[in-house]
Order: structure tokens, then C-alpha cells, then sequence
């Protein structure tokens, strides 16, 4: 396996160091100092490390209209309707991520917030690509590949 | 329980030590609270009079993740007493079982109304063993 670059040789080369993490799907370990380690990583390398990483949302009818839960954040959306309920999850996604983000240290050492980690990067990423609303409420779970002999069945996706 | 109003909600918060963000929100409040055990609980209050929200199961889903309540009457004890939650020293406690709470994966209700063509409302109604089973009849027919 290759070695770490130093921070150094990164800042001289930063050019062709992020064409070969992004372009050519090399990711690359900076080191600086003998501690600190970090990892420049394609968006596409990012992106696949997360594929297995879903939203499951779940829809509630309330008395006086529609809310949604994402189980993932400990987030909720409300609206009169299916719609609004929607586009106020998906605010309180961007707003708890950019919170997560800007908070990072504290929110990864919190018991109830380190596992949110993941899906907060999949949910950054997602933003990014133009993909936010796909990425929390995904589509049909693709049913099992089934034997001739098995019936087919599909999960309710949780 | 009856889901309480948003000025109960918001008592509740200062109550038991929850500090008002400043993340921006036009429509909400937002409070945020640190637990000894580093747990951090984050809720939200929109503005206005009214119930704090529309759906009882999505109460039970606020008290128990975003208060981090082992039960909600322990919301009610707190407005009752103007004493913080006694939450266990890991946090959480031990959160009674869940109650029933009548909800459907989003993706099954954006299928049978965006595929299907069923109308929203009548989606809404629907038991999810009842959604599921629309699902799959479409899904066999096709």
C-alpha cells in the first residue's frame, strides 16, 4: 500500500493530488505531523461507501393534517397536506446538517448523535448532487431476488 | 394524554434547562439541550398559538426521541412540578413500551398516490398492513 503524502508535498502538488482523488478514483492519505491523517476522497468513492445507508420516513395522518417522521435524524415535517409536510422535512434535514457539520467535534462525541454521522455526510452529499429529496424518500425497496421455488415477498423497507 | 400546546412545550424547554438557538428558523423556535451523559436533544417549536403538533403519534415520537422522556407523563410532571426530568444517569432511562403509532413508510404512500393514482386522503386512512397489501396487488397486476 502506498504511503501517506505529507501536508507539505499535498500543498505544492494540490492540483494533481485532486485531480487523481476525484478524476481517477484514487483516494489519497495526507499526513501531517505523525498524529494527524486525513483522506481526500472522490465524491463518487464518498457516494459509494454510503450506498448501503437509506432514510425511511414515515408518513402519520394527524388531526389537522400530515407529519412525517425520519427515524434516522429524530426529525419531524408538518403541513396541511403531503407536500408540506415534505418540504418541512426536507428544511429540517438542511438545517440539522449544516448544524451537525458546523458542530461536528461535539455532535460525534454525543451517544445520541454519533451514529447520525453517516447519514449526515449521505444527506451532504445528496444536497450537493441535487439528490436531497431522492436520498430521504427513496423510492420502493427492490424486491428479494427470489429462487423458482420462493414466493416473492417485499419488506416495508425498516 | 392530549398532545400540549406549543406554550407547554415551550415551558417545558425552560423549565427543565433547554437553551434557546439561534439557528436560523423563521417559523420556529429551537431549543437545544446537552444531558450529563453528552446526549444532545435538539426540539422545535413553531410560532403562534396551538397545539405543538396535529398528530398524537407524532407526540409520542417527540417526547420520547427529541425530550428524550421515559414516559409522557414525565412531560406533564415537569409543567406540574417547575421541576427539570429526573431522566437515569444514562440519559434515556428506560423508555416504556412504545403505544401504537399508525404510520406507513413514505415510499408506500407516494406509490399508491403518485403510481397508483389513489387519492392522498383516502392513503392517509389506510391501515399500513392495508397499504401494503394495495402495493402488491398493483405490483402483481403489472
Amino acid at each position: 500500500m502506498s504511503e501517506p503524502i505529507s501536508i507539505s508535498l499535498f500543498r505544492q502538488k494540490a492540483g494533481p493530488y485532486f485531480s487523481e482523488a476525484v478524476h481517477r478514483h484514487s483516494p489519497l492519505a495526507i499526513q501531517r505531523g505523525s498524529e494527524d491523517l486525513g483522506l481526500l476522497l472522490g465524491h463518487d468513492e464518498a457516494w459509494a461507501l454510503l450506498a448501503d445507508r437509506s432514510f425511511t420516513p414515515e408518513v402519520m395522518r394527524g388531526d389537522g393534517g400530515v407529519s412525517i417522521w425520519l427515524p434516522e435524524f429524530a426529525l419531524y415535517g408538518q403541513g396541511a397536506t403531503y407536500a408540506e409536510a415534505r418540504a418541512d422535512l426536507l428544511g429540517e434535514v438542511r438545517v440539522y446538517v449544516d448544524e451537525y457539520l458546523a458542530n461536528a467535534a461535539e455532535y460525534r462525541r454525543a451517544p445520541n448523535r454519533a451514529a447520525h454521522l453517516p447519514h449526515v455526510i449521505k444527506a451532504y452529499l445528496a444536497e450537493l448532487r441535487g439528490e436531497l429529496e431522492q436520498a430521504i424518500f427513496p423510492g420502493p425497496p427492490d424486491p428479494p431476488v427470489a429462487s423458482s421455488e420462493e414466493e416473492v415477498s417485499v419488506s416495508a423497507g425498516r | 394524554m392530549p398532545v400540549p400546546d406549543k406554550k407547554d412545550l415551550r415551558r417545558f424547554c425552560e423549565l427543565d434547562g433547554w437553551e434557546k438557538t439561534a439557528a436560523r428558523s423563521p417559523d420556529h423556535d429551537r431549543y437545544r439541550k446537552t444531558l450529563d451523559n453528552g446526549d444532545i436533544l435538539r426540539t422545535r417549536v413553531s410560532h403562534g398559538r396551538g397545539p405543538a403538533c396535529e398528530d398524537p403519534a407524532l407526540w409520542n415520537r417527540i417526547w420520547r426521541h427529541q425530550l428524550a422522556l421515559a414516559s409522557e407523563a414525565e412531560f406533564w410532571e415537569v409543567l406540574r412540578t417547575h421541576r427539570p426530568a429526573v431522566r437515569s444517569p444514562i440519559g434515556r432511562g428506560a423508555p416504556a413500551p412504545a403505544p401504537q403509532q399508525p404510520g406507513m413508510p413514505a415510499w408506500l404512500f407516494e406509490f399508491l398516490v403518485n403510481v397508483v393514482g389513489l387519492p392522498e386522503n383516502d392513503v392517509l386512512d389506510m391501515p399500513e398492513d392495508e397499504a401494503m397489501q394495495r402495493y402488491l396487488r398493483y405490483m402483481g397486476e403489472q
